[in-house]
């Protein structure tokens, strides 16, 4: 990218669920930082059966979500990506 | 059993016959059930350069590679091939001694975290924490490894679970056949290829991995497109193809890259539209819609957005998009393009002018020929100058560009391939980067030939230099390199050095008539650069062209 440009931020949303593995959440906080997307929250729960766990991340980058998620879905242990919202706001300007 | 036995006898009902690695502690209950199994391993000389092979056996054979390494340094000595094979969608697995787990976390004698340290450079990874799930892993690694986008897996073992009583299962080889996309899309594609005036195929190295390359031959057959190819995707359309335009982008013909940039329809087939390919993003095909053919969604829109996306087999997405078109003078004039911009070999004097050594190399070999090839200068022009008639002949580190990865790769190609000529094409920088495989070449009596273009550079680094750091030179002078011909013959290895072009031909025919391993070291002007080249930030069209 061109940083001599000023890209818009956005912020996103998103709850994953994924086969309760040790490090399924490496994986996940891995592709967040690798595909250009800045963490903002995160917060995980095991479901009661123990054998999945689901994360709830706000993230913002000028990239679109979809490069994201599409990527996250890519992952073995990913089951499911839902983006409860739309994003929120354009934000920050770099 | 136990689980070291359980995993080769897994491996060897699924019909590995070959393996590559290197023994060290923590895998030493695998080396022991390797004897007598009938699974002949390698035993190569660096892990990179058995991870290499294990790569170079998959390329050339279609089949899934293994290497095998032990902790610590042996497994992170796999690191580059993996992330070899993961940019390039190689179906390997990976195997990996771990320190017994009783001793995982308390920094052990070679313990090292591989799962953690290959979370980016695998489609996936596997620790193993009970014996009874040895088998069942390797199912999942060997079916993920294949499926969908190829790639790489790595299995790490502790020594206590490969040591233990283990639950024994069969190989299952479930790898589901995947259907054509929506017949909605399949429409809008078919409707955007009857109103295209100037359409273009842009073939990549999917076509091969997903064994559709008699579906594209058909496909361009049918349509009268005219095509280029990806470095990758090189070998997908018959050279001699009538509309075959050649290797697009940055060091792509001129016919290519100007046809890309001309086009009104851009038919990306197992392509992704690549940095090295697009050259600058915004110039690239400014005026095409864009059909994308992928079996990995991901790819859809990360570089450019296409007006139709057909994801699913592409065999059965190609065959569906069989249909007739005319577009006479749109081909004619890609033909006038590709017949007006012919490669020159006529260079004056009498110094070996490597494309046309590489251009008569290949013309003195087979269609079946595989030719191995390292990253450099030797590389672009191997692309350029050399025709291949399918994918599997042609072995280049494209998306990493991995200098090592010729030698290695070209063995695996040997082992995998015994009936047909594997021949390494390689530079002096990059043969020295896994030089200590020859002593593999040694082991096996492979008959490998190799051709080593030797500028005494590392030439590719040496040309940015020149064009692009106004001709500082900063570590780039190999002058100091080993006399080549008698490094190999340490290793048994005949072979001799050419300095000039009349030695060439008789020089070719010794090589190949030679019935083993055998090497022709070619000393080539540090001069000499590759063109054309789209210089950084450039468009396609913008290609810097050879000075009189």
């Amino acid at each position: 990218m061109n940083t001599s440009q000023q890209a818009a931020k956005s912020n996103y949303s998103l709850t994953i669920q994924c086969h309760k593995k040790p490090e399924v959440m490496e994986r996940l906080l891995r592709v967040v930082r690798h595909r250009g997307f800045d963490l903002e929250s995160f917060s995980m729960r095991s479901s009661d059966c123990g054998k999945m766990v689901s994360a709830d991340i706000d993230v913002c980058s000028e990239r679109p979500i979809e490069m994201l998620t599409s990527q996250i879905e890519t992952l073995y242990d990913v089951l499911q990506v839902h983006q409860p919202m739309a994003t929120l706001r354009q934000e920050s300007i770099i | 059993m136990n689980g070291a036995n359980a995993l080769v006898k897994n491996l060897s009902q699924r019909g590995i016959r070959h393996v590559f690695g290197y023994p060290g502690g923590t895998i030493m209950p695998v080396y022991d059930a390797l004897l007598e199994s009938g699974v002949e391993h390698l035993l190569c000389r660096h892990e990179q350069g058995a991870a290499f092979a294990a790569i170079g056996y998959a390329r050339a054979s279609g089949k899934t590679g293994v290497c095998i390494a032990t902790s610590g340094p042996g497994a992170t000595n796999l690191i580059t091939a993996l992330s070899d094979a993961m940019l390039d969608s190689i179906p390997l697995v990976a195997i990996t001694g771990q320190v017994p787990t009783a001793m995982m976390g308390t920094d052990a004698f070679q313990e090292i975290d591989i799962l953690g340290m290959t979370l980016g450079c695998t489609k996936h990874s596997f620790l193993v924490t009970d014996p009874d799930d040895i088998c069942d892993t390797l199912n999942k690694a060997f079916i993920l490894a294949q499926s969908g986008r190829p790639g790489p897996v790595l299995v790490d073992l502790p020594k206590d679970i490969q040591m233990s009583e283990a639950h024994y299962a069969p190989p299952l080889d479930v790898i589901e056949e995947r259907a054509a996309d929506s017949f909605d899309k399949i429409d809008t594609a078919i409707s955007l290829l009857q109103k295209s005036n100037k359409p273009v195929a842009y073939v990549g190295g999917g076509v091969g991995m997903a064994n559709a390359v008699e579906e594209l031959r058909e496909f361009l057959s049918q349509t009268g497109i005219p095509s280029v190819c990806t470095l990758k995707g090189i070998g997908a359309v018959r050279p001699d193809d009538h509309g075959y335009l050649g290797m697009l982008g940055m060091h792509g013909t001129r016919a290519a890259n100007l046809a890309v940039q001309e086009c009104d329809l851009l038919i990306a087939i197992g392509a992704r539209f690549d940095d090295r390919v697009t050259g600058k993003l915004e110039g690239f095909a400014p005026n095409a819609k864009v059909i994308h053919m992928d079996i990995d969604p991901a790819e859809f829109g990360k570089r450019r957005l296409a007006d139709v996306s057909l994801s699913g087999c592409l065999k059965k997405n190609l065959s569906s998009l069989n249909i007739t078109l005319e577009k006479e003078d749109w081909m004619h004039h890609c033909k006038t393009s590709r017949a007006s911009s012919q490669w020159c070999y006529d260079k004056p004097g009498e110094d070996i002018f490597a494309p046309l050594l590489l251009k008569q190399l290949s013309e003195a070999t087979s269609e079946n020929s595989v030719i191995s090839c390292d990253v450099g200068q030797h590389q672009m022009w191997v692309a350029q100058h050399m025709s291949f008639y399918h994918p599997s002949n042609h072995l280049s580190s494209a998306g990493l560009g991995t200098m090592g990865f010729g030698l290695p790769a070209a063995i695996g190609a040997a082992i995998s391939r015994p009936e047909d000529d594997v021949i390494l094409v390689s530079g002096d920088g990059s043969f020295m980067m896994n030089v200590q495989e020859l002593a593999s070449i040694k082991r096996k009596q492979l008959p490998v030939k190799i051709v080593l273009l030797d500028n005494q550079r590392l030439g590719m680094v040496k040309q940015w230099q020149e064009l692009f750091f106004d001709q500082r030179y900063s570590e780039t002078d190999l002058s100091d390199n080993p006399d080549f011909v008698t490094l190999a013959k340490a290793f048994g290895i005949e072979g001799r050095m050419i300095t000039e072009r009349h030695e060439v031909l008789p020089a070719l025919d010794e090589m190949l008539q030679a019935p083993g391993a055998w090497i022709l070291h070619v000393c080539i002007d540090e001069r000499e650069n590759v063109w054309p080249l789209v210089p950084p930030g450039a468009a396609n069209h913008e290609m810097m062209e050879v000075s009189a």
